[in-house]
């Protein structure tokens, strides 16, 4: 039952890209479309339930000054493990995904987890860890992806939605798109979490470090201070 | 194991432990992808000529040849030349380097191109370069198959029919029209449009200095 909520803790309420805000810069990059998003966050949680494991079994052995380096050691072998089989079976993918799948190595998810879970926890618990951020990651970056996709293609997964779509959105498959997307997807969440929040009759802790103090798009911290006064 | 050390050459120890066994990993894993990576790239090459190329009985990597930085492989059927293909790079697109695979007929016509890897923009260059079957909803349901050959691209078609001769239609060097060619190009795409017809001419100039490195090899048997 524990491993099960350390499991489904990092898809929805600990989600670490809509929730905790890590990894910014991969999930901007490749969830220019529903594929390539499904695929950079498969080859991520792949690398996180392994680097989680072996972190979470060699957690008392590694003396604590050089805990860091070990870490870093085990997540960029696992990244060229990946690299190297994405580059013999998937190659369509590999070639989509470019660099962004060295990159896994510079992660913050990856560390982050490993340092904030697996060097303190069991290896059960850390697997489960890793799995279910991985599949949060997965989750968030395939859902980007298909909001993205159908506005600047008119496709999801590479199915055209409607037949005569000849003028997409096309600035929604590029950088530019990332950030409006991920910004609109981040407002729609807390959005989501201050109504379900006010109904169970509480007050909305936004997560900490995340309160968008500065962000009137959904007036988030402005009513929650109204509120508590 | 003495987890708060802070004697150096303990933690170099360790350190150097960890990495000797990850480096065993990467090494193992290296080994065991190093064929099918290798196959993999063969693949994509035999896929690209069988997708450019008329039906042929030999084996076109065996019959290449190189001129400058063109590859050029020759198809036969029944011991007779049906096509050329060449295998070639730019690297003034919008994103760097495109590559392309253009095919010839035997009497020196561009008969397909298509643009093997390139990264132009999504949605913008990459119209000039890519050729794609949409899937749409309603085919899906209808269980719609998908038609054989290669799927239309305004920009890459048009290059067939054409040639170096001096019967071509088209001013040489070939240029866009935007710079006072004849070849059609996307609007506000055009450094895409430009290194896509970049690459055809420099497919067919390469192919008349291979022609002609035929005949002079044929000479020299004689």
């Amino acid at each position: 039952m524990k491993l099960l909520k350390e499991l489904l803790k990092g898809i929805w309420k600990e989600n670490p890209v809509l929730v905790l805000s890590l990894g910014m810069c991969p999930s901007l990059a490749t969830s220019s479309s529903a594929l390539n998003g499904l695929g950079m966050g498969l080859a991520t949680t792949f690398v996180l339930f392994c680097s989680n494991m072996v972190i979470s079994l060699i957690r008392n052995l590694v003396p604590a000054k050089i805990r860091i380096p070990c870490y870093i050691v085990v997540i960029a072998a696992f990244v060229t493990v990946v690299d190297l089989l994405m580059q013999a079976y998937t190659e369509a993918l590999y070639n989509a995904l470019g660099i962004f799948i060295p990159l896994i190595v510079v992660n913050c998810i990856v560390l982050g987890r490993a340092e904030a879970f697996a060097s303190k926890n069991g290896i059960l618990a850390s697997a489960m860890d890793g799995l279910g951020m991985g599949l949060g990651f997965t989750l968030a970056l395939t859902v980007i992806g298909m909001i993205r996709e159908f506005l600047a293609a008119g496709t999801l997964f590479q199915v055209q939605l409607s037949a005569n779509w000849e003028y997409g959105f096309s600035v929604m498959g590029q950088a530019p798109g990332g950030f409006i997307v991920m910004g609109l997807v981040l407002a729609a969440m807390n959005v989501y979490n201050r109504r379900r929040a006010e109904k169970a009759g509480k007050t909305y802790e936004p997560p900490q470090g995340l309160d968008c103090r500065h962000c009137n798009i959904c007036r988030l911290s402005e009513t929650s201070y109204k509120k508590s006064q | 194991m003495n987890r708060n050390s802070t004697n150096m050459f303990y933690l170099g120890i360790v350190l150097c432990l960890v990495c000797a066994v990850a480096a065993g990993i990467m090494g193992s894993a290296a080994a065991f992808t190093k064929d099918p990576i290798a196959q993999a790239k063969r693949k994509k090459v035999a896929d690209g000529l069988r997708d450019v190329l008329p039906a042929f009985d030999n084996d076109p990597m065996k019959d290449s040849r190189q001129v400058g930085d063109v590859r050029f492989y020759q198809a036969k059927k029944d011991g007779k030349t049906v096509g050329y293909a060449a295998e070639t790079a730019v690297g003034s697109g919008y994103a760097g380097r495109i590559e392309a695979l253009i095919s010839f007929q035997p009497d020196g016509t561009i008969r397909t191109f298509i643009i093997t890897k390139h990264g132009e923009t999504p949605g913008l260059g990459s119209n000039a370069a890519d050729r794609v079957r949409r899937k749409t909803l309603a085919g899906l349901i209808r269980g719609e198959k998908t038609p054989p050959g290669l799927p239309p691209n305004r920009i890459l078609d048009q290059y067939a029919g054409h040639s170096k001769s001096a019967k071509d239609t088209w001013k040489q060097p070939w240029k866009v029209k935007k710079d006072g060619g004849d070849a059609d190009y996307v609007t506000g795409a055009t450094i895409s449009s430009r290194a896509v017809n970049e690459l055809a001419w420099k497919a067919v100039c390469a192919f008349e200095k291979y022609l002609q490195g035929d005949a002079g090899s044929e000479r020299m048997k004689k």
